[in-house]
Parts: structure tokens; sequence; C-alpha cells
């Protein structure tokens, strides 16, 4: 069949039913025709919005789109160009601590760029695990040359994002340090640039998870909580599923750390869920985990064991050793929870040994204290007087704050005198897991 | 079938000469270009549709969007689509708030999408073809638009159009013709991309 072609098409659209005649063969074909009636339809709607005001004015606009395009695009490759000339002259220093602080390069005007500040604020996103301190000095200078970027050479909207972002960066690095109160006040600086976009800005999304990971350290539960759904809310409306799941993983650890046992394994199931999804093997087996060490405190053996079985095997195939230990240890821990207390001793003497062996002081301390539970229940007090000596041995190691030493040192002298009970040993354990997020706090004896 | 009208000779008569140039990326930036391509047209559609702003305002809050993404691409995480849907229902969310027009004047992503109905999606495929026709129209070269506007906006007659352009009033037609043509290619071009 043969179509109409576009001029007639236009044409017939234009003549608006004059010249019945004219059109007579193109009215019958568009009466057979489908194809042809889609187009007409698509003419019809085009000589329409030519008709309509709206049209001609956004047209007319200052910038048309063009101009719009060519500007955003001539932006975009200068953004890309100072990111790129900032990433070969400083990236030998980003990896070297010590040559990095003695550079000072955020004194010198040349390195006063845009790119300057990403390039810095990313290193100090990527050493943050690794070497905080260093992430600090990193995300400083990106605040220093952030503060100095004028208005004159760049959109106000960039600026002030660039001095969030380093903000952010600096937030993110004093939560690594521990420094928390310091890391609120880097949160709330970055916040204030970048609440130009609004409540729903991607980057408060990003704001709002570092702020309940900081909160939650300091056992501000209900604040953190807060702030992680705020964080997971923004987060979904930009499809950020990563973003999602790491507000929804501290929304889990504020749970577990307010024993809502129940609640934390649902989410850490989802967590895991998610993970798998991914194919993100060590996630799954991070998230096992937690969902086991919330069903042994629940006491629920029976579906702890098989995650953390799990759990191990994946680390054992990932030789990532130390957490291997971590689920030898819970192991052990499951088999006092099932009441097999001899099985449980021989399973945490192995997990002290390795904590030994792999130079891990503060694990050692926490299996020991396992032992010793698991000891008093299976009645052989023998050995245990010498176990805490061995516990403040291990905190004195690691270098844990003097509380946990006044905690261990409580709990040699009651082994010593027989008042040793296994509500003593877990009222010291929880004490030494507090004073992890709260530094501060003071040991005292539990009450009988 | 019509035949189509003899070629006049004219600038306006070859369609390429009848289109601006589009701007050409520099070398190694032609990812830029493509993102903006990509997802421009979306931008505008949703900020319209979904968030009744404007057809002149919704170019600036797209215009917004991809300079803060484009200072800082690597901020973004996972997939682009769903960012910049997220970006543009949050400048349009501001841009109501600043106008405090914000409860009375748009729905909510969710609603509309909850509620895609006939109507819904026929003023959608209005708004679509109005914004591609925005875009066409500024792809013309500015004879042609003038002609065009005088003609199917204004309703002027072809003598009119003629003695405002300062033409022969015989040229008129062809120069229409040939403007409708070349914008008719520009507007297949952009609704083939985008649909």
């Amino acid at each position: 069949m043969n179509h109409i072609d576009d001029d007639a098409l236009a044409d017939y659209v234009l003549s608006e039913g004059r010249g019945d005649r004219t059109f007579a063969g193109v009215a019958s074909h568009l009466r057979e025709c489908e194809q042809c009636q889609i187009r007409f339809r698509g003419t019809v709607a085009f000589f329409e919005a030519l008709t309509t005001q709206e049209v001609w004015q956004a047209a007319d606009g200052a910038l048309g789109v063009i101009d719009e395009e060519r500007s955003v695009l001539e932006f975009a490759a200068r953004c890309q160009r100072e990111y790129l000339d900032a990433r070969a002259a400083l990236g030998a220093l980003l990896d070297d601590p010590v040559a990095f602080v003695r550079e000072r390069f955020e004194r010198h005007p040349e390195y006063t760029t845009a790119g300057a500040v990403r390039v810095l604020s990313e290193a100090a996103n990527a050493a943050c695990e690794r070497n905080p301190l260093h992430a600090r000095n990193l995300a400083e200078a990106a605040v220093v040359i952030a503060e100095t970027l004028s208005t004159d050479d760049y959109p106000q909207d960039m600026v002030h994002s660039l001095r969030g972002l380093a903000w952010k960066e600096c937030a993110n690095a004093l939560r690594f340090l521990a420094e928390y109160p310091a890391a609120l006040d880097a949160v709330d600086r970055a916040e204030h640039e970048f609440s130009r976009h609004g409540p729903g800005a991607y980057e408060l999304g990003n704001l709002a998870y570092v702020r309940a990971s900081v909160l939650m350290y300091m056992d501000r539960l209900t604040e953190a909580t807060k702030q992680a759904v705020e964080s997971a809310k923004i987060c979904a409306a930009y499809g950020d599923t990563d973003g999602w799941m790491r507000a929804r993983a501290v929304e889990a650890g504020v749970l577990f750390y307010r024993r809502e046992f129940a609640a934390a394994a649902e989410a850490f199931e989802q967590l895991r869920d998610y993970a798998e999804s991914n194919g993100e093997a060590i996630g799954v087996a991070r998230h096992s985990y937690h969902m086991a060490m919330c069903f042994l405190e629940l006491g629920d053996a029976g579906r702890a064991a098989p995650l953390l079985l799990d759990a191990r095997r994946t680390h054992v195939q990932l030789h990532v050793s130390t957490e291997v230990l971590a689920a030898d240890w819970k192991l052990g821990v499951l088999c006092r929870v099932e009441g097999r207390f001899e099985d449980s001793i021989v399973q945490l003497r192995a997990a002290k040994m390795a904590a030994e062996n792999l130079g891990l002081p503060e694990e050692a301390a926490h299996v020991t204290l396992d032992l010793i539970e698991s000891l008093l229940l299976f009645d052989k007090t023998r050995e245990i007087s010498s176990l805490c000596s061995e516990v403040m041995r291990y905190f004195r190691r690691s270098g844990k704050l003097r509380q946990s030493l006044t905690a261990a040192a409580y709990l040699k002298e009651a082994a010593s005198r027989g008042q040793i009970r296994v509500e003593t040993v877990r009222h010291v354990r929880l004490f030494v897991q507090r004073l992890e997020r709260l530094p501060d706090l003071v040991f005292a004896p539990p009450h009988d | 079938m019509i035949p189509a009208e003899p070629t006049p000779i004219d600038e306006a008569n070859a369609p390429v000469l009848c289109i601006e140039p589009r701007p050409r990326p520099l070398p190694g930036n032609e990812a830029f270009a493509e993102i903006y391509e990509t997802y421009a047209r979306l931008m505008r559609l949703i900020a319209i549709r979904d968030f009744r702003v404007p057809f002149s305002d919704a170019e600036g809050i797209v215009h917004d969007i991809f300079m803060h993404y484009f200072s800082n691409p690597g901020i973004v995480r996972g997939e682009l689509k769903p960012y910049f849907r997220g970006a543009v229902r949050n400048e349009s969310l501001e841009y109501w708030r600043k106008r405090q027009r914000e409860q009375s004047v748009f729905c909510d992503v969710e609603d509309v999408e909850c509620e895609s109905g006939g109507d819904e999606a026929l003023m959608s495929d209005t708004i679509a073809v109005r914004l591609a026709v925005t875009e066409t129209l500024a792809k013309l070269r500015p004879r042609c638009r003038d002609a065009l506007r005088c003609f199917h906006y204004e309703g002027k007659s072809m003598l009119t159009v003629a003695e405002e352009l300062d033409v022969a009033p015989k040229y008129v037609r062809q120069l229409l013709h040939h403007c409708r043509k070349a914008a008719r290619t520009i507007f297949e071009s952009i609704t083939r991309v985008s649909s």
C-alpha cells in the first residue's frame, strides 16, 4: 500500500476540511490505513502546538534550548578539565600522608579550584576506613580551598555545593576518628551549604546518613533512627538503593543497640537479601552474622546456627581470618545457648587462642569473658581468677579506656573472693560494649 | 498522492539551512552531551506534567539540575535516570515552595503515577508534543521561526507575512512550506529519540 507522503498530510491537516475534492484520496486512505492515521494525529498535534502561546513563549525564552545545552556542556567540560588537572597535580600526594601534610598545598593559589576540592574530597572519602587521620587532613584541605572559591569564578550554587561536600567529608573522617561532637558540627556546616536546594536535596540524604551513624555511636539512638529514616527517604526518592540500604543498616544497628533483637534480625535479613541480589558474598556473610547475633540474644540457637556456619564458610573461602574468628567465637556462644557447656568451652578456648595469634587483644578479652561465663555455667571455677587477669591484660594491650580496666579489675576481685556469678560477667561485658559508644561512662558494680 | 511543491531558490529552502547548528561537544566530552541528550526531555516533561511547572520555567529547572550534576558527577551513586527524576521532583517542589503555592498546584509524583488514567495519558502526550515543538522551534533558523509564528500563531495572512518579512507574496507560500518541512523533520527526529 502506498502511504500518504508527509507534505500531503500536512496540507490536508492545514486545509481544515476545505477542498474536499482535492483531498478526497487522502481522506479515503486515512479511513483504511492505521499507520497513516497515527501520522495524521501526530501532524494535527504538531500544528496545534504551533498555535499555542506557551510553546512560542518557551521557544523565545532568553536562553533558547540550543544556548542552554551549549552553556551546560561547556560548563561540564570546564569542570571535567579542572578535575583532571587537579588529579594530575595532586595524585602522587594523596596516598602519602606525610608528604601531603608537609606540602600544605591548600595554601598554593594555583590549587584554588573546584577540581581540587573534588579530588581532595574523593580521596578523603576513600581514606576514611584505612587511615581516618589522613582522611581528615585531606578533607580539611578541601574545606580551606572550598571556602576560598569565589562566585566570580564559579556559579554560586556550585561554590556552596563544594563547600558542603568538603564539610561532609570532614564529618565523615571525624566520625571514623570517633570525634563525634566535632563530626556533628561539621555535618551542620555541610547542611547549611546544601540547604539551598531544599529539604529533599540528594546530598542531604548522604548527610543524614553520616549524622545517623554519629548519633548511633553517641548512644543518641532515637535521634539516630530519625536521621536514618530521613536518609532512607531521600535516597529512595533518587533511586539510590545503596544509600537506602546504608541508612537501613544504621536503623538495624540502632535496633540491636536498643536490644530489640527480633526487629533488628528482620532489618538485617532485608540487608542480607539485598546483598544476595547484588551477588555480594561478603555482604551476605556479614549480615548473616548480624542476624545470628540477634537470634543468639533471643536464645534461638536453631536459627542462629545455619547463619553462623554460612558466614564462617564464606569468610574461610575469602580468607577473612578476623571474621572467621568472630564466627568461631559466636559458635562457642551458640553451644552455650544450646546448653552444651563443654563444647562451648572447647570452642571458646580455640577462639581465644586464634585471637591471640591474630594479635587482636580486644577480641581476645571479649572471647575470654564468654569463656568465663561458660565455665561458670559448667561449674568449673578453678581457672576463672587467672582468666580475669588475662582479660585485664588484653584490655591493657588493646589500649582500652581506663574504665574497661576498672571493670575487668572488679571482675578479678569478685573471682578471687569467690563471688563471681554469670550476671557479674554479663554486667561487665555489657558495660565494656557500651563504653565503646559512650567513652565517658563510669563503671559501677551490679546491684545485687 | 499530491506531489511536493517545486523547490524555490532561496536560503530558507534547504532544510539543512533552516536548522540552527547543534553545539558540538569538545573532544572527550561526548559523554556529557549524551547524558544531556538522554535525560533533558524526560526531565522537562516531568517538571511540566507532574509538577505543573510552566513551560517557560521548566527549562531553567532542567538547566540548574544539569549544572549541579556536572559540577560533581561522581557524587551520584547508582543509575542516572532515577537520580534525575528525583532531582526534578525536588527542584520543582522548591520552585513552588519559593512561590508558596506548593499545596494547591501540583500532584505528587506517586499520586500521578497511581492515577494514570486516560485523561492523564492524553495530557501527557499533549505536553510531550508541545515540548518537542518548543525544542523544534528553538532549533529552526530565526527566519523560519518568524514565518511560522506570523502565520500559525498570530494568524496573519500570507500578504501580511510577506510585508513583515519583506519578501514577495508569492514566495511566502514556498517559504512556509519549506519551513514546515524543516520543522517536521526536526520534530520527528526529536520524537523518534524520545520514544
